[in-house]
């Protein structure tokens, strides 16, 4: 058995170990659940004052309790367990660990606590040997025990947990009441202390006093603690505003926006506030005034002008100069003007002034950019527009002649010109070209047009001749000209404006013959519409003569339609200067082509002088008799003027068809010699191209072929021509038929224009013997052809020549046979050796043999253009004389053989001018003919100043009473005459059969005809007699009217018509360039109308758009199908 | 008895000539007159048509035109007098310079010209108008132009009124440098025939009415522009 005393130091010192263990246990565990201790009793305290606010007393209580506890805890925990670990004592006992360690062993259970008690207990009464030997046993039941087992730390986790659980609630307290705890503990620290109670709330306002730039916006929050009594106002002021008052919402904040003033503000909570505070504003720099002076180029003309204040958009010419100053708010560090274009120009700075020059170059825009000290830049600078105003062009305007012309004999045309431009005119031009047909010149020349534009060069009137002989011009070369105006523009260069363009023809020999041609068809025409005038007066004179007659008066319309017919060929006549003026413009036409031959002159002055004759004094003086009679309504006087007037109008109506008969054959002529002239021209042009041809360096074969193909049209042409004149002169009665057949049928057979084809193709291929051969034929056909229109010439002159002056000089013997007659018959009267009846009954013979006579005559002047046309008065007037002197022979008075001696006189005239006409006969008279229709008009109007004739003579028969036997002779010379008019009309409506349609009534007036001779046959004194006899003239009258309203087509009908559904034409057009000048014109206009230059301006460009849009729309219309 | 006697006198007089007024044409003023022109042409051709136009004006819009025809000549001193020129005929016209140079003048100047083919007036209608204006042409008229729609509306143009060659009718006009309508010209259609008195060519009353309501159109046209 082991020592029990070594067995109890044993389990001692192994109960001493686990001792130990514990000791350091207790004081590891000790510290950090002192340390959470302390701090859950510190915090403990520090919320009791926090939420209670002790009194000192309290406090003091409180601190004791804390301290004293603290105290406590650090002596427990801390210091007891340090104290054992460090001086090993002896605690817990070693019963006390045995019964530890029992417990923590079941085995053991207490029996080592029992062993070690009663070793220790050993004395007397107690035994040692079972002591020892309970030692020994505990001993041996523990040997394999680990005394220190009996200890864990686990055993001191609970507290340690605990611990930190007030611990962490201690830190959630001060996390979350932290400041108030502080607050608390510090009060505890100091109990005695009497602490104010802190308020309720508090209240500061973020950001405080700030700086911000110009329209910043700044964020106001209220910072705010504890229970808010009210609601949170925020206050702001500045210079320019009130204190305004907003609301701060649940998010405690407002933000005051667009801040350009200093402003002041404050945040109210009830009665509490915070202090003022101030937010400052930097402000950017800006031009805060701005003037602008413009300096327009010197050409212009236009003064300095100064914008209005603050207006910086410029509107000015190129080249203006712009001097600009502004004023900024603040002094500029650097500052310039920033182009659109990208240009950029430096600005002089002076403080707060700003300055620069330059020059309007281009439409652009501009805006200042401007740097203050700070670097801040001008915010959103306002753009200024830099508008450069069109120095538009001159308007140009040929105002005289304004239309295309021919260039005559003075090789000068006088022009009238304007020029017009906004800032002035510096020269002015004709430009022109010349078209030649056998020149190939597309060069554009310039003439300038002398003008002085110092005075008002801004428009321009110019009154210029034109001189072209100077440029070598030939027959059928164009000058296509236009005026040109150049404006003063030194910035970009001058400037033109152009007129519209016209033409100046230098017309050719054909052209001019055509233009003669023309003329002479409308003075045909003219003379033929005077003619009819003076038929219709005629007519109606003849209608107020029967009704005056048969002592009827005029109705009013009559009057009045007799007056208006006498003042329009009053009109009418008075116009013949015209008509005589336009004829000397013909003969100077032929005149300067040198192709008047002193026949023709001759024949031209007689026309003039037949011209002058159509309006004698005599046919005045009468038409001024009539009208006073018409105005006095005087039936006697009209009665007595209308008979003097027929004559006159008769002789007119004579002098009018002679007239037009004359210039048909002149017009012939002048075709037959224009076509000699063309076949000049044509074998001159033939020998030129054979030239071409024959020589090596001929020019261009291809231009010499074209002029051959050129001549073969103007033969194709001639031929054309030839068969038109062949047809007119068919219509000429007197000429041979055939006359130009020779001729045409030269130009048919020969074919020119096939062999100026093959000639024109031989030269293309140089096949150049050939041409040279085919180019001989047709010299040689063109001068057969020559050949045998002059011989068509010489024919028509002697044709003409011989036919009349035979009739004239059978006429003239006639005329002498009666002469004879009358001055026998005169004696007769004059010795009294014949009595009056046989004296009347003679000279009513003879007058009748005179009329037939008379008419002849009057015939053979429409043909006779030699003849005197007094000869035709001479004779009216010997008629005259003899029929009063019938009257007054039948009246039984004497004074007759004065009359038969007058009439004697006149006849004689007649003779004597008839023959001296012969004698002086001009050598192109001609018999001309008229058209089927003229002939029909005339024969009708023949008839029906025969049938008013007739119709006179039956009613001074039948007033006359009971018909003596010899007025019943003459009953039955009427009634011969009706038959020869009856039969007349019958040949009339035979001649013109195809026409019957168109005449009408004919046939009934041949009926009335009939029933009329056999009243007068009758010596019928019936009033019905007259009454037929007036109703066949007025059938006449309209079937003349019928002929002339109908006129050329037979087809016009007064039929209503059917609707014909059709397409709309296509939109008018205007000119492209037509529209710019007016738009041109109107701008000008208007720029003097002191529109402002901005308003211009827009005026401008909606013209400008305008004119884009029409270009669209003509593009646009072109490329439509 | 004297003083009563005179005012029964001015009070019949003053009826009377007020009764008197009110009979007959209205005055109007003066707007077209018909041109008289050499050539042969009957430019008095259908009298009634202007007066019976002018009256169907009166009647159906506001203007009040004279119905009294007046007949003028190109050399005439009142040509510039009257906006509106009216020719028509079935023949020749023949213009000497001095009357194409005056019917120049006058149109240029702001007349109008209003020309109807009374059937064979056409190519001698042509041939004066080149004469009067050589620079410009006679140019078809569209059927969108304002005188077609001046007063009634013809959107299919002219309405034919008498057969001629049976074509369809056609309004040809000369226009100035602006654009503004000179001349009118119709042809193979014959108004004026339609404003006739009914009987001369017993046309139906519906041809009549179209014949006056464009003749209407051209004349307002004219007076508007």
């Amino acid at each position: 058995m082991a020592d029990p005393g070594n067995t109890y130091s044993d389990l001692t010192l192994r109960l001493h170990a686990l001792r130990r263990k514990i000791h350091r246990l207790r004081a590891a565990y000790g510290i950090p659940v002192y340390l959470s201790l302390q701090l859950a009793l510190f915090t403990a305290a520090a919320l009791l004052e926090h939420l209670f606010r002790l009194p000192p007393f309290g406090r003091t209580v409180l601190l004791l309790t804390l301290v004293c506890g603290s105290a406590g805890a650090c002596f427990v925990l801390l210091l007891r367990p340090l104290a054992d670990a460090l001086f090993s004592r002896n605690t817990p006992s070693d019963d006390r660990l045995a019964l530890l360690v029992g417990s923590r062993f079941p085995d053991i259970r207490d029996r080592l606590a029992n062993a070690l008690s009663v070793y220790r207990r050993t004395g007397p009464g107690t035994s040692h040997e079972l002591a020892a030997q309970a030692l020994q046993t505990a001993a041996g039941e523990t040997a394999g025990i680990r005394f220190t087992g009996a200890v864990s730390p686990k055993e001191h986790h609970s507290r340690l947990k605990r611990a930190a659980a007030a611990a962490a609630a201690a830190l959630v307290c001060w996390t979350v009441l932290g400041e108030g705890l502080f607050s608390a503990a510090a009060r505890i620290a100091r109990p005695g202390t009497a602490f104010t109670r802190p308020a309720a709330f508090t209240l500061a306002a973020a950001p405080g006093d700030t700086l911000i730039m110009e329209g910043a916006s700044v964020p106001i929050r209220a910072e705010v603690s504890g229970r808010l009594p009210d609601e949170l106002v925020l206050l702001a002021k500045s210079e320019s505003r009130p204190e305004q008052r907003y609301l701060l919402g649940p998010a405690r904040s407002y933000t005051l926006t667009g801040i350009r003033v200093d402003t002041d503000y404050r945040i109210r909570c009830g009665r509490s506030e915070t202090p003022w505070y101030h937010i400052g504003v930097i402000h950017y720099p800006e031009v805060r005034t701005l003037q602008i002076t413009l300096t327009p180029p010197a050409y212009s003309g236009e003064p300095p002008r100064t914008l209005a204040r603050d207006e910086g958009n410029i509107t000015a010419l190129k080249g203006t100069r712009v001097y600009l100053r502004a004023q900024t708010n603040k002094p500029a560090a650097d500052a310039r003007l920033q182009f659109t274009s990208g240009r950029s120009l430096k600005l002089q700075i002076e403080d707060r002034v700003l300055s620069a020059v330059f020059s309007c170059e281009q439409t652009d825009s501009y805006r200042f950019a401007i740097l203050d000290s700070m670097g801040n830049a001008n915010l959103s600078p306002v753009s200024y527009t830099m508008t450069i105003r069109d120095d538009l062009p001159p308007v140009a305007d040929i105002v005289s002649p304004a239309k295309n012309i021919d260039l005559d004999e003075s090789m000068s045309v006088p022009l009238v010109l304007t020029a017009e431009d906004d800032y002035g005119l510096s020269r002015l031009t004709i430009r022109y070209s010349v078209q030649s047909r056998t020149v190939n010149d597309t060069s554009v020349h310039r003439c300038d047009v002398p003008a002085d534009l110092a005075d008002e060069p801004m428009y321009r009137n110019v009154t210029w001749l034109w001189h072209m002989g100077n440029m070598r011009l030939l027959p059928e070369d164009v000058v296509t000209y236009r005026f040109e105006a150049w404006d003063n523009d030194a910035v970009s260069g001058p400037k033109s404006g152009l007129s519209a363009p016209y033409t100046i023809r230098f017309p050719s020999v054909e052209e001019i013959m055509a233009d003669i041609d023309r003329d002479h068809r409308r003075q045909t025409e003219d003379l033929s519409s005077i003619a009819d005038q003076g038929r219709d007066l005629q007519r109606q004179l003849a209608r107020a003569a029967e009704a005056l007659k048969a002592g009827r008066e005029l109705q009013w319309e009559q009057q009045h339609n007799l007056a208006n017919a006498l003042q329009e060929q009053r009109q009418t006549l008075a116009g013949m200067d015209s008509l005589r003026t336009r004829l000397e413009t013909i003969v100077d036409k032929l005149e300067q082509q040198n192709l008047l031959g002193i026949e023709t002159l001759e024949k031209y002055q007689e026309m003039q002088q037949l011209y002058r004759d159509i309006a004698s004094p005599e046919l005045e003086e009468a038409m001024q008799k009539l009208q006073q009679a018409l105005d006095r309504l005087d039936p006697e006087a009209i009665r007595q003027a209308a008979g003097q007037m027929q004559n006159r109008q008769q002789e007119l109506i004579d002098s009018l068809d002679r007239t037009i008969q004359l210039l048909k054959q002149l017009r012939a002529e002048q075709q037959l010699e224009s076509l000699i002239n063309q076949t000049n021209a044509m074998l001159r042009e033939q020998t030129g191209i054979n030239e071409a041809v024959s020589t090596q360096d001929g020019g261009d074969p291809n231009r010499t072929a074209d002029r051959e193909m050129q001549l073969g049209a103007d033969a194709a042409f001639m031929e054309e021509a030839l068969q038109q004149l062949r047809e007119d002169l068919s219509a000429l009665n007197n000429m041979p038929p055939g006359l130009l057949d020779p001729a045409l049928q030269q130009l048919r057979s020969e074919s020119l224009d096939s062999l100026a084809a093959a000639i024109s193709a031989q030269i293309r291929e140089s096949r150049r013997s050939e041409a040279l051969t085919g180019g001989a034929e047709m010299t040689r056909r063109l001068e057969r052809l020559q050949r045998l229109l002059q011989d068509a010439r010489a024919g028509m002159q002697s044709a003409s020549d011989g036919r009349s002056t035979g009739a004239a000089r059978r006429i003239a013997k006639r005329l002498l046979a009666l002469s004879l007659e009358q001055e026998d018959l005169e004696a007769e009267g004059t010795a009294g050796t014949i009595d009056l009846a046989e004296n009347a009954r003679r000279q009513w013979s003879l007058k009748h043999a005179l009329e037939i006579e008379a008419d002849s005559l009057a015939d053979l002047t429409m043909q006779a253009f030699f003849l005197d046309p007094a000869v035709a008065r001479s004779l009216a007037e010997a008629l005259s004389f003899m029929d009063n002197a019938v009257t007054l022979i039948s009246q039984e008075q004497r004074s007759a053989a004065d009359l038969q001696r007058q009439a004697l006189a006149s006849l004689n005239r007649s003779i004597v001018l008839v023959l001296r006409s012969l004698q002086q006969m001009a050598r192109n008279s001609g018999q001309a003919g008229m058209s089927a229709m003229e002939q029909l008009m005339q024969g009708l109007e023949q008839m029906s100043l025969e049938q008013m004739a007739l119709n006179r003579q039956t009613i001074d028969m039948l007033n006359q009473g009971l018909l003596t036997q010899e007025q019943q002779a003459v009953m039955s010379r009427l009634a011969a005459g009706q038959e020869t008019l009856r039969k007349t009309l019958e040949g009339l409506m035979r001649q013109f059969g195809e026409r019957q349609e168109m005449l009408g009534s004919l046939d009934r007036i041949i009926e009335d005809m009939k029933e009329a001779e056999e009243m007068l046959r009758a010596g019928s004194g019936d009033p019905e007699l007259v009454s037929r006899q007036q109703q066949i003239l007025s059938r006449l009258l309209d079937a003349q009217h019928a002929l002339r309203s109908d006129d050329i087509s037979h087809r016009r009908e007064a039929v209503s018509a059917r609707t014909l559904p059709q397409p709309s034409p296509p939109s008018l057009r205007m000119q492209n360039e037509e529209i710019r000048r007016l738009l041109d014109q109107d701008i000008l206009r208007l720029s003097k109308e002191g529109f402002t230059g901005d308003y211009l301006e827009l005026i401008r460009r909606y013209y400008r758009s305008l004119t884009r849009e029409h270009n669209i729309l003509r593009k646009l219309q072109k490329e439509q199908p | 008895m004297r003083p009563i006697i005179a005012y029964t006198a001015f009070i019949l007089l003053a009826v009377t000539g007020s009764l008197a007024a009110q009979s007959g044409e209205k005055p109007g003023i003066p707007a077209i007159a018909r041109i008289r022109y050499q050539g042969g042409g009957d430019w008095y051709n259908d009298r009634s048509a202007l007066p019976n136009l002018c009256r169907y004006i009166n009647t159906h819009t506001l203007v009040t035109i004279s119905e009294r025809e007046s007949v003028i000549s190109l050399t005439d001193e009142t040509l510039f007098s009257y906006p509106v020129i009216f020719m028509t005929g079935h023949g020749r016209i023949s213009l000497t310079d001095t009357e194409a140079d005056r019917l120049r003048e006058y149109l240029l100047q702001g007349g109008f010209l209003y020309a109807d083919d009374d059937y064979g007036m056409d190519t001698s209608f042509r041939e004066t108008m080149k004469q009067v204006f050589p620079e410009r042409d006679l140019e078809l008229i569209p059927f969108s132009h304002g005188i077609y729609h001046a007063h009634f509306s013809f959107p299919d143009g002219l309405p034919k009124i008498h057969e001629h060659d049976s074509n369809p009718p056609a309004g040809y006009g000369i226009r100035d440098s602006r654009g503004r309508l000179m001349v009118f010209y119709t042809w193979e259609t014959n108004l004026s025939d339609g404003w006739t008195d009914a009987q001369v060519h017993n046309d139906p009353p519906p041809k009549r009415e179209e014949a006056l309501r464009m003749g209407t159109n051209i004349i307002i046209w004219a007076l508007r522009q």
